[in-house]
C-alpha cells in the first residue's frame, strides 16, 4: 500500500489555507465530477481521488493526523488504529461504482491507504443526504453474435440476486439497456435505483455485421466459377444453397434478402446477408491438367 | 384522486430527504427541467425523475452550478450522448474491415 499525497491530488501546497483547498476541490470537481463525465472512468476515478483528498484536508482533524504521519503513516497504526472497518456491502458481479460520489452518503469507495488510517468513516460534513433514491447498477454482458441472434433469456447476479432477463434478438455491440426498478433498494420508502446492462457482442471469426446486414466470405472452386453451379453457404439458422452463375468473378456479391441479422425488437424482421464470392485457384495440378489449360490458353490468348 | 404513492412523491418530502430547498425545485419546474404534479395543492415528483434531480442537486450544490448551468450542461450532456452513440455506431461499421 502506498501513500497517497493528497496535496498533489488537490494541485495545493501543503500550507494552502482551508478556503484554498476548498477552492481547488471545487475547481476540480467541477472538471472531473461524474456527471458530467458520462461513461468516462478515467474522470470518476479522478473524482474518486479528489474527493478523498478533499475529505482529509478539509477536516482538520484528519489533516493534522495526515500532516504529522506524512510518508511515515504506516506508524500511525502504533499509536491507535482505525475506529472499524465497514464492509462497504458491494454488489456481486454486476456492481455499479454508481454513485459513490454522491457527496455524505457514505457509501463512498476510499483507497486502502485512507481505510489504513482513518477507518471507512465518512464524516459527513456536507450534511446532504443523498440516500431516499437507490443508487443505480451498471453491468457488462459479453456475449457472441451467434447469441444475439435469438431472443433469450439470462440470469445476471445482481446485488447477490438472481435477476431472469430478457435479451432480445438484434441487440448490437455498445447498445444499453436499462431495467428500472432493479438498482439498489431506495431507503426510507424513496425508489430503487435502476439497472444498466451494457452489451458486448464479440466478433465472430466468419460472419461481419453492420447494422442489421451480414457480411460472409464464400469460396468457389474455379470450376464453378467457370461453368456456374452451386454453392452451400452457412448461416445462424442453417444452411442455404446459392446458385452461381457462368462466369462469376473473384469478389462478386449476392444478396440473400431476409438472411441477415434480426432487427432489434422487431418480429420476422431481418437485414440481408451479403455474400462476397472468392474463386480459388487450383494448386498442385498434374502434368495432364497443366496440359490441358495451357490448351485452354491457346484458345483465349489474353485471358480472358 | 391522491397520485399513486409508489409512483409519486411530494415534493417537500424530497426537499426533506434531500435537504434542500424547495425554491431549488421550483426554478427547476420553471426552467423545463422538471415535471411536476398538482393535486390538491401539493406538488409531486414522479419517481422515474428522482434520478435526474439528483443529478441536477449534485451540480447545484456540490458544484455551486445555478439553474441556468444546469440546463446549459444538460444539452451538451445530451449532446455527449448522441455522439457517444454515434461513436458506437461508427465502431460498430468499423468492425467488418477489421
Amino acid at each position: 500500500m502506498e501513500y497517497i499525497d493528497y496535496y498533489k491530488i488537490l494541485e495545493v501546497n501543503r500550507e494552502a489555507t482551508a478556503a484554498e483547498i476548498k477552492k481547488a476541490y471545487r475547481r476540480l470537481a467541477r472538471k472531473y465530477h461524474p456527471d458530467l463525465n458520462p461513461n468516462d472512468k478515467s474522470a470518476k476515478s479522478r473524482f474518486q481521488q479528489i474527493n478523498e483528498a478533499h475529505e482529509v484536508l478539509s477536516d482538520p482533524e484528519k489533516r493534522k493526523k495526515y500532516d504529522q504521519y506524512g510518508p511515515e503513516w504506516k506508524h500511525a497504526e502504533e499509536y491507535g488504529k482505525p475506529g472499524y472497518q465497514q464492509s462497504t456491502g458491494r454488489p456481486h458481479g454486476a456492481a455499479d461504482e454508481g454513485q459513490w460520489y454522491t457527496g455524505a452518503s457514505g457509501d463512498q469507495d476510499f483507497s486502502d491507504f485512507f481505510t489504513s488510517m482513518f477507518g471507512s468513516g465518512f464524516s459527513g460534513g456536507r450534511g446532504r443526504k443523498m440516500k431516499f433514491r437507490g443508487n443505480d447498477y451498471r453491468a457488462e454482458l459479453h456475449l457472441d453474435l451467434k447469441e444475439v441472434y435469438t431472443t433469450h433469456q439470462r440470469t445476471l447476479n445482481v446485488d447477490g440476486k438472481n435477476i431472469r432477463i430478457t435479451i432480445p434478438a438484434g441487440v448490437d455491440n455498445g447498445q444499453t439497456i436499462k431495467i428500472p426498478g432493479y438498482g439498489s433498494p431506495g431507503i426510507n420508502g424513496g425508489p430503487n435505483g435502476d439497472l444498466f446492462i451494457t452489451f458486448f457482442v464479440e466478433n465472430h471469426p466468419k460472419v461481419k455485421r453492420e447494422g442489421n446486414d451480414l457480411f460472409v466470405t464464400a469460396w468457389i472452386g474455379l470450376y464453378t466459377a467457370v461453368l456456374g453451379g452451386e454453392a452451400v453457404i452457412e448461416t445462424f439458422d442453417g444452411h442455404v444453397k446459392i446458385k452461381i452463375k457462368p462466369g462469376t468473378q473473384s469478389g462478386a456479391r449476392i444478396k440473400l434478402k431476409g438472411k441477415g441479422f434480426p432487427v432489434y425488437k422487431k418480429e420476422q424482421e431481418f437485414g440481408d446477408m451479403i455474400v462476397t464470392l472468392m474463386v480459388r485457384v487450383p494448386e498442385n495440378l498434374t502434368a495432364r491438367e497443366k496440359e490441358l489449360f495451357k490448351e485452354l490458353s491457346k484458345m483465349q490468348p489474353h485471358g480472358t | 384522486m391522491e397520485p399513486d404513492e409508489e409512483m409519486y412523491t411530494p415534493v417537500t418530502r424530497i426537499c426533506e430527504e434531500y435537504n434542500i430547498e424547495p425554491d431549488f425545485i421550483l426554478e427547476l419546474y420553471e426552467f423545463g427541467l422538471m415535471d411536476l404534479t398538482e393535486r390538491d395543492d401539493q406538488k409531486y415528483i414522479r419517481h422515474q425523475t428522482i434520478g435526474e434531480l439528483e443529478r441536477m442537486i449534485h451540480l447545484r450544490y456540490e458544484l455551486d452550478i445555478n439553474v441556468a448551468g444546469i440546463e446549459a450542461i444538460g444539452h451538451l450532456l445530451q449532446r455527449i450522448e448522441s455522439l457517444q452513440q454515434e461513436v458506437i455506431l461508427l465502431r460498430n461499421q468499423l468492425q467488418r474491415w477489421l
